[in-house]
């Protein structure tokens, strides 16, 4: 099986970004290119689940320097890769009513690929490539489509990941040049790098967190979230809080716990702690939000330090229980995100204040919403109750006591979640009643939110499936006790 | 290989040159009696000389050494980006008569003779060469403020060649030869360190950048994009020969400058109205990535590895600056503020601006981005661990003004009437030609790896 058939993948919704840029046509062609990588990524679920294109370092011709030209699919990619194509998708469906120009639905494309990019890359240069891309499509879908706020949003998001970027480059240098040091092999190939000890091996590990860190977001460096988040268009947030986020645990994921077996096993507990901050830190400024965006952007710096706990266990629970809820939380933050999206449509404003009483005239946007919300709070029958009990389960199995922080961390989302599902629809009128204006969602709409709850039901009860397609990666990440 | 196939490969660049400049005159001399020079004839002449000592210095790939001249990879490189940044400054400048196209090709074979010298007098009289006309072609530029431009130049260029004169004699007392060799003791690396401040001073290093500015922003732009690009590609060499011959203490310097430079350059352009400017306090900080090329490359015994970093990276720059400039002269733009809502105004020249300040900024997949990769890189071999994370900080602040120009671009409502676009189609297409470069040359780095793998 060659890579030419992964290499499709990421070129396809690239194909399809040019081919909507030059072709001046907008949602149509956007739309088919969106589906057909959809469906490919389905299509390669068999031969990925057979390790079918797991190719072996020395069979991948160097490109230059020891860099080459390698793609893999396992579980873990597969379905991030998914989650990447469906969102997409879903952002097309929600964004399909609005007259923008073909930049947008390019835009979303090239994001496409370059994400899938990420998801695929086996060669550290590739990944690098690939992750650096990202940040152009999604700087213009901020700039350009954004809010009131967006020329700053956009900039500030730019320079944090960048600078971020440069300490994930300048360590993975040095990861290579030391390998090299050791094996007298030049290669960049993820699965054949095997970090040094000592200092070097701290440093190195330092650099490359930090690269991953700025992403995920890790609490301090987490400020160009909120702004990025609540400035984007709505299927900017969702692309950004689905998948982006997800971008930076993959990468501690796909290469620190490979690179530094020992290594991520000794400072397990001081990330912990920078895990267990996000969590209850997240929530506490999630609590403070008077802005519907704003409260979802930090709840994500809640959820993705809860992911970062589970995986940090280095346990097949805890594994397994980040890996899920990584996915978990891309389905109902989009879903959240596009859910406001709506909401603003209608009544142009996202603060809690401004809205109530919606119960009665938009039920269906009432009944997703809190649907999406008490999956977001992890209600058992949901798939965030499968992917945060799991998680907890691998942190109890490796350090006891941060088990608490993730209880404290529940409770606390369901602190500002449920209030702010309560004001916004709930509650009396707002001050600015705008929910005169507020009309309930069409059939597009709808049918888009039955599929995505609808995948969040299947999670919650029936795991089984998507937890088998991630274990055979994962599992290999745990070590030998 | 013959003789006569060494001292063509040599010499035969500088001999194509010298007759390109000689045809010129002789027919603007031809012509002054018809009262009106037939620029597109001087022109093409000056090309035809350009591109046949490029085709020349493709001839002796291996190294030779005579008295006073010799050639290796390094220098034949450099050779091919001076020359080939030559060739679009020719091609679109507007003469008016002979002088200027003859005054750049003088000016080449200066860069020439650097590129072949074997000796610290030939490398002086190439310096010289190199600079002489390139303060006319100042002196000629049509903004107002090219003379007083033209005299800083002069003074300024004056002292660095008095000081690389001063290095020279302090080399000799102490190595009793002018040959491209170390020489022991204090005074000989004193003489170098002097030797070294002038092709600093000619690379645009901080602190001897403080004339670069003004005379970036007096000249044509397509002339300043010669000389950030053809100049800097002949200040570079200029430096590395230099750096290969010392002992230690200037190279222990040469990475802390280079970072010197590449902030300061930055953090001055974040402050810049105007586009000329700005791009010249860009070129300066660019400048401290070429520095710290070479100084891996001195610090790391000349390994071929980091020759090849400094030639990708004054390839790449080459396409992205010299496109700017370019860019600049097609638009006929000259302040930020006209930038603002130009993705509205006019599409397709803000998507060519967009894509060269993305490569200019280092982001994947332009040949910015791979330029500075293999730099980081032989930096890192070399171990020069501090400067180097000063550098990365140094590409973190420049993105404030390449991306803000693509901000003002395209998120921001045009503030100031635009006159209409010239409607010139070639220079256009041949910016746009450049743009394209400058990503296509990110996506094949191996051509350099390459070119080195076969010379070795």
């Amino acid at each position: 099986m060659s890579q030419n058939w992964l290499t499709l993948f990421w070129v396809l919704p690239a194909v399809g970004g040019l081919v909507v840029l030059l072709g001046r046509q907008g949602r149509w062609p956007a739309l088919a290119f969106s589906v057909a990588t959809a469906l490919y990524g389905l299509f390669l679920l068999g031969p990925a689940s057979m390790g079918a294109w797991h190719v072996p370092a020395a069979a991948s011709p160097s490109w230059a320097f020891g860099i080459s030209y390698a793609l893999d699919c396992d579980g873990l990619s597969l379905s991030l890769c998914w989650l990447t194509a469906f969102l997409t998708l879903a952002c097309f469906i929600a964004s399909w009513n609005k007259d923008f120009s073909p930049g947008y639905w390019a835009a979303f494309l090239f994001l496409e690929s370059a994400l899938l990019g990420v998801f695929l890359a086996r060669d550290l240069f590739l990944f690098f490539v690939f992750w650096e891309a990202v940040l152009i499509p999604m700087f213009f879908i901020i700039g350009l489509w954004g809010m009131e706020g967006r020329r700053h949003a956009a900039m500030k998001f730019f320079l944090f990941t960048f600078f971020g970027s440069i300490f994930l480059l300048l360590g993975s240098i040095a990861l290579v040049t030391r390998a090299h040091a050791a094996t007298g092999v030049w290669t960049w190939d993820i699965a054949a790098l095997k970090g040094p000890g000592g200092t070097a091996g701290l440093a190195i590990f330092a650099a490359m967190a930090l690269g991953f860190a700025v992403k995920i977001p890790l609490v301090p460096l987490h400020t160009w979230l909120p702004d990025a988040h609540t400035e984007a268009p709505a299927a900017g947030s969702v692309m950004l809080a689905g998948v982006l986020l997800k971008m930076g645990v993959y990468g501690f994921l796909r290469i620190l716990w490979p690179v530094f077996p020992q290594l991520s096993l000794e400072l397990m507990p001081w990330l912990m702690i920078l895990a267990g901050i996000n969590v209850v830190y997240g929530a506490l400024c999630a609590m403070a939000q008077k802005d519907l965006k704003r409260l979802i952007a930090y709840s994500s710096v809640a959820h993705l330090g809860f992911c970062l706990l589970g995986i940090l266990s280095r346990t097949p629970e805890g594994l397994l229980g980040g890996s899920l809820q990584l996915l978990n939380h891309g389905i109902t933050t989009g879903t959240l995100f596009l859910l406001v999206g709506f909401l603003y449509d209608r009544g142009h404003r996202r603060g809690l204040d401004d809205y109530g009483e919606l119960y009665n005239r938009a039920p269906w946007l009432t009944f997703f919403f809190g649907f999406a919300t008490m999956a977001s709070v992890g209600l058992p029958g949901l798939n965030g109750f499968v992917g945060e009990f799991m998680s907890l389960i691998g942190v109890a199995r490796a350090m006891r006591g941060f088990v608490l922080i993730g209880v404290v961390g529940v409770t606390l989302s369901a602190a500002y979640a449920l209030p702010a599902f309560q004001a916004v629809f709930l509650g009396p009128a707002g001050k600015a009643s705008v929910s005169g204006k507020v009309t309930d969602l069409d059939v597009r709409e709808a049918s888009l939110l039955w599929v995505l709850c609808g995948a969040m039901l299947a999670i919650g009860l029936y795991p089984a499936p998507l937890l088998r397609i991630l274990e055979p990666f994962l599992l290999g990440l745990v070590p030998v006790r | 290989m013959s003789p006569l196939i060494s001292a063509l490969g040599l010499l035969g660049p500088m001999a194509a040159l010298s007759a390109g400049a000689l045809a010129v005159l002789a027919v603007g001399m031809g012509a002054t009696a018809a009262r009106h020079v037939p620029c597109g004839l001087v022109k093409a002449l000056a090309a035809a000389a350009v591109l046949l000592a490029l085709a020349l210095s493709c001839v002796a790939p291996e190294a030779v050494r005579a008295p006073l001249f010799r050639l290796d990879l390094l220098g034949g490189s450099m050779q091919m980006v001076f020359l080939a940044a030559a060739l679009p400054l020719i091609y679109i400048m507007d003469p008016g008569d002979e002088v200027p196209p003859a005054l750049v090709l003088g000016s080449l074979i200066g860069m020439a003779l650097i590129a072949a010298a074997g000796n610290l007098l030939a490398l002086f009289i190439g310096l010289e060469l190199m600079s002489v006309p390139a303060y006319l072609l100042v002196a000629r530029s049509r903004c107002p403020q090219a003379l007083e431009a033209a005299v800083k130049y002069f003074f300024a260029g004056s002292a660095a060649g008095a000081l690389f004169l001063m290095g020279m004699a302090l080399h000799f007392s102490a190595a009793r030869s002018l040959d491209l060799a170390p020489a022991p003791g204090v005074m000989g690396e004193a003489g170098l360190a002097l030797m070294i401040a002038a092709a600093l001073f000619k690379l645009g290093a901080v602190p001897l950048h403080f004339w670069l500015p003004d005379v970036y922003e007096a000249s044509d732009p397509e002339l300043a994009g010669f000389f950030s690009t053809g100049l800097k590609a002949a200040a570079a060499l200029l430096l590395a020969r230099l750096a290969g011959l010392s002992q230690g203490p200037v190279l222990a310097v040469l990475p802390w400058a280079a970072a010197l430079t590449i902030l300061f350059g930055a953090a001055v352009a974040l402050r810049q109205q105007r586009l000329q400017r700005l791009l010249a306090y860009s070129s300066i900080s660019h400048a401290g990535y070429m520095m710290l090329a070479v100084a891996a490359w001195a610090r790391q015994g000349q390994s071929a590895s980091a020759a090849g970093a400094l030639f990708f990276y004054l390839g790449a720059y080459l396409f992205m600056s010299g496109g700017t400039f370019l860019w600049l002269k097609v638009s006929d733009l000259s302040s930020r503020e006209q930038l603002k809502g130009l993705g509205r105004r006019r599409p397709a020249q803000a998507m060519v601006l967009s894509v060269l300040l993305l490569a200019l900024a280092g982001t994947p997949p332009t040949a910015g981005f791979a330029a500075k990769f293999l730099v980081f890189w032989e930096a890192f071999k070399a171990g020069l661990y501090a400067p180097l994370l000063l550098a990365g900080l140094g590409a973190l602040v420049s993105l404030g003004y390449y991306l803000g120009m693509v901000r003002d671009m395209y998120f921001d409502e045009p503030v100031v009437e635009l006159a209409a676009a010239p409607e010139a189609l070639a220079p256009r297409a041949l910016v746009t030609a450049l743009a394209v470069c400058a990503v296509l040359l990110g996506l094949m780095p191996w051509l350099v790896d390459g070119l080195w793998a076969g010379a070795r």
